[in-house]
């Protein structure tokens, strides 16, 4: 591999690098999608053996008296980084950490890591190979020691050695080997059992996989049919941890004999309600190197509803509140006053999104264009978002290569300086195409929830156009609940779609699974040539700059195709900690699903204070 | 009267096949299924055919239903489609739970009510009967989950405390159980204990407008004597009516305040299950619950010829 490709960039080099601006919106350049460590990747050389463990002079990572001090994101604690406050108090070691969390994370749903796209229990005792920081989407090893690209479509893992799995039944200690792995790889691949494949939503991410196999005890040879760009990162999803071969005879209920080697094994688990974690003791990672828990037990305690997890937090019950809403701003303020706020980026995007399939009218390229000019999306973000939204194009403008969120803005259809325009333009349009003021066309708008966000998106769309196009009509109708919700998605059976839906950190991954004709989370489906052709491209593509091009491409041309999947907004979310709570700033950042504390993996990298 | 009772158990049978079938019917209407949860956003139509196979929804509901009252009839309510347990089990740990927390409620809001009552009618037109009538009012508007919300959450923003939102069994530590399940079974008792102050206090006021009391009264009985060696009794039996009435309210209104609570009760798996469509579980408490109120409404109408020796059970 002589030449400089996507996977050749060596560590710490970086075609661009990422400004972070203030305000409704902010704006970002492009750091290299590059970011990876290196083609026969090696992350040894820091002191503590793998992971990155180098300390910054500047902008550099904790500096708690005995808490790790960690490489951070270049310009690390700047103002351009949200809100990120650092807790500076010596930390204490030991102790509960007490997350809220929602019933539905605990129970009632299935509990397969591999199939399941919503967190459990089951993903806290797990690791994944590689983890990216939260800003530059930087992939750092958990599990992974090294790899190598034989060729463009054949891959060595190197995994670490000796890790130990939990030390109970059915793993009792054994090592972690790879066999495991490649076993892991191709069930979520969905090549285990090609007949129940559909079951592994997230088998799109490892597009071209062939077949993963051990070649001695920490070495796993992957094959791929076609070259993938975004294989590694496709591990670095939150729902994409290691599963050991016990799995297979699990029976997805018994938490307690969940087979694990990762930060966390469960010994409480009260279906709904509740589940207690202690930490595993012979966890593979150092201390040095971070992300090894420095609390004893974590307990996820399921609350009825916001209110109670609101009370929880201002009695100091729990140590955590996630997404503070705008209207809950001022009480937590009030009531916590030191509390510690994070504010970043999600990787979450809302959407409100209409099936060409069931809706003809929207065949048209003006219908729907005109549907894409009435959206205004600043009255829809501001009430849902804490201030700092982002305009998202097709992709997530937080992404390397993607297109900023000031760049979305200044497009026709986006800008709120001139709405009134495009809205003129759009009932030109819909006149043009056979419907004059929007007479003909009528749909209901399905939303994932009878309250919350995607509700309110729903809402307010439905009123902006009925404002803009007086004669169509626009029905809202809430899903009472979620098997309502899921029963009409899966059947195909809706019109308009308020909903939203967690972004992974690669760009082609989160465009495989959402606008290709095969992708799990194409819903309507869109079946469009032209798109496959354009992602598989970008997919493909192992150049960095080239891969660029193709992504700002997309962007564009889907846009000027006239989107029936449009996104709203990139919410900031705003997340509460309790003043005695350090380390969450290591973890900070859209692609490490700081979002939502309920998945698993960053609870390992907190620590009490004093 | 024991022949009586038969008659009325017997009666309960047809009731009760009658109720589940409504139930089995009304579920099925509800849009989405265990199925379409366990699959979430990935169902397609082979791998949702094969799991409704697997879990014995693939059946019309008619045959499930004639399966159901078949298995139930031999003690067998079922298993859970999400555990694959069976429901009876679960259906007995969870029994005592809901009727400890009804019964400490139907205790504090009858006792408190009928004291209320008794106090408002004696100082009829009074400040105090005034202020207890609307303290009434409020108790019958107000919403048990307004007012179960209102509890956790206001004693935490104003000092800084709340209750406990994680059951503690009786044999695991009384004293804190019985913190745990007060105030759930004061927030569910404040409905019936403002609907019963206000039904005794009419009945109160009409009983002492009778002549007997102003007998009483003549011959030189003390107050406290008149009011409840001989008003009291006979202002009781549509109290008695009311209360019976109003358990089932309470089994009802124990799902919004189990919920709140997290007090692993009946009323809270039931709704756990029809969040989840787990349609065994929610058939057997809906069995469950009617021949419950059924039966305490049997209680209340024998226990008339306790409270009156005139009515005679035939």
């Amino acid at each position: 591999m002589g030449e400089d490709t996507y996977w050749s960039r060596v560590a710490g080099l970086r075609a661009h690098r990422r400004q972070f601006l203030r305000g409704a919106g902010l704006g970002v350049t492009g750091l290299a999608g590059a970011a990876l460590l290196g083609c026969s990747g090696d992350d040894s050389d820091s002191e503590g053996g793998s992971g990155s463990t180098t300390t910054t002079g500047d902008g550099g990572g904790a500096a708690q008296e005995g808490a790790p001090a960690l490489e951070r994101a270049p310009g690390f604690p700047g103002e351009d980084f949200g809100k990120v406050p650092v807790n500076n108090k010596p930390r204490v070691m030991g102790g509960t950490l007490n997350m809220p969390g929602s019933a539905r994370a605990l129970g009632g749903r299935t509990m397969d890591p591999d199939v399941s796209g919503f967190f459990a229990p089951s993903e806290y005792v797990n690791d994944r190979l590689v983890f990216p920081q939260g800003w530059t989407e930087e992939l750092h090893f958990d599990l992974l020691d090294s790899f190598e690209w034989v060729s463009d479509t054949e891959l060595t893992l190197t995994i670490r050695a000796g890790v130990k799995s939990h030390d109970r039944p059915p793993t009792n200690g054994r090592i972690v080997t790879a066999e495991d792995v490649a076993w892991s790889i191709n069930r979520k691949g969905g090549i285990l059992d090609p007949e129940a494949s559909e079951a592994y939503p997230r088998r799109a991410y490892l597009t071209g996989l062939e077949r993963a196999e051990a070649v001695d005890d920490v070495t796993v040879s992957v094959k791929l049919s076609s070259p993938n760009a975004s294989f590694l990162a496709a591990f670095s999803d939150i729902r994409q941890a290691m599963q050991l071969k016990e799995l297979e005879d699990w029976d997805f209920q018994d938490m307690l004999a969940f087979p694990g080697f990762g930060p966390w094994l469960v010994t409480e688990d009260e279906d709904s309600v509740r589940a207690v974690f202690d930490v595993h003791p012979d966890y593979y990672r150092t201390d040095a190197e971070g992300g090894r828990p420095s609390f004893d037990k974590m307990i996820l305690q399921a609350y009825p509803d916001r209110a109670a997890q609101l009370a929880a937090f201002i009695t100091g019950e729990t140590d955590h509140l996630a997404q503070v809403l705008p209207h809950e701003d001022a009480q937590v303020s009030a009531s916590v006053s030191d509390a510690l706020r994070y504010q970043s980026p999600s990787a979450t995007i809302t959407h409100v999104n209409i099936n060409p399939n069931r809706l003809a009218a929207f065949a048209d390229e003006r219908v729907r264009k005109a549907w894409h000019y009435a959206r205004d999306f600043v009255a829809i973000g501001d009430p849902i978002s804490a201030p700092g939204w982002q305009f998202s194009g097709p992709f997530h403008p937080m992404h390397a290569q993607t297109m900023s969120s000031d760049q979305i803005r200044a497009l026709p259809g986006y800008n709120p300086d001139t709405k009134e325009q495009d809205i003129a333009e759009g009932k030109k349009m819909l006149a043009a195409a056979g419907f004059p003021d929007g007479a003909g066309i009528s749909f209901s708008i399905w939303s994932s929830g009878a309250t919350g966000r995607n509700f309110e998106s729903g809402e307010r769309v439905r009123n902006q156009l009925t404002t803009a196009y007086p004669q169509m009509a626009v029905e809202l109708n809430p899903a009472p609940d979620i098997a309502t919700f899921n029963s009409k998605l899966n059947e195909g059976d809706w019109e308009c779609l308020a909903h939203d839906f967690a972004q992974v950190p690669d760009v082609a991954l989160n465009g495989m699974t959402y606008y290709h004709s095969k992708g799990g989370r194409n819903y309507a489906p869109l079946q469009e040539s032209w798109i496959d052709e354009a992602l598989e491209g970008i997919l493909q593509t192992l150049d960095e700059d080239e891969r660029g091009a193709k992504i700002t491409q997309f962007e564009k041309d889907y846009i000027d195709w006239g989107p029936p999947y449009l996104n709203n907004c990139v919410v900031m979310t705003d997340h509460a900690f309790q003043p005695t709570i350090g380390g969450a700033d290591l973890v900070a950042g859209t692609w490490t699903y700081f979002y939502t504390l309920g998945y698993g993996g960053l609870q390992r990298w907190f620590w009490r204070t004093e | 009267m024991l022949r009586y009772a038969a008659k009325r158990v017997v009666g309960m049978v047809p009731t009760v096949l009658i109720l589940l079938f409504l139930a089995v019917i009304m579920i099925n209407l509800i849009p989405g299924d265990a199925v379409d949860l366990m699959m979430e956003e990935n169902a397609s139509p082979e791998r949702r055919a094969a799991l409704e196979e697997q879990l014995g929804l693939g059946e019309p509901a008619p045959i499930r239903y004639v399966k159901y009252v078949a298995g139930m009839l031999r003690g067998d309510l079922g298993d859970s489609l999400w555990s694959r347990e069976p429901v009876l089990p679960e259906l007995l740990k969870r029994v005592p739970v809901t009727i400890e927390i009804a019964l400490l409620a139907t205790l504090i809001g009858t006792a408190v009510g009928i004291l209320l009552g008794v106090i408002s009618a004696l100082r009829q037109d009074t400040f105090i009967d005034y202020a207890i009538r609307s303290v009434a009012i409020a108790g019958i508007s107000l919403p048990n989950f307004a007012i179960a919300t209102f509890v956790v959450v206001m004693p935490a923003i104003w000092w800084g405390i709340s209750p406990t939102l994680r059951y503690v069994g009786f044999t695991e530590d009384p004293f804190t159980h019985f913190k745990i399940i007060l105030v759930p079974a004061l927030v569910l008792s404040l409905n019936l204990a403002a609907s019963v102050m206000r039904l005794s206090r009419t009945t109160m006021l009409d009983v002492l407008r009778q002549d007997y009391i102003r007998t009483a009264q003549a011959k030189g009985l003390r107050s406290i004597q008149v009011t409840v060696g001989h008003a009291l009794k006979n202002a009781m039996i549509p109290v008695i009516t009311l209360t019976g009435l109003q358990v089932a309210y309470l089994i009802g209104g124990s799902v919004i305040v189990e919920s709140v609570f997290v007090i692993p009760g009946l009323g809270r798996y039931l709704i756990t299950a029809i969040d989840q469509r787990d349609y065994p579980v929610i058939q057997a408490i809906v069995v469950l619950l009617g021949m419950f109120v059924m039966l305490v409404n049997l209680l209340v109408d024998m226990s008339y010829a306790w409270f009156d020796p005139r009515i005679r059970m035939t």
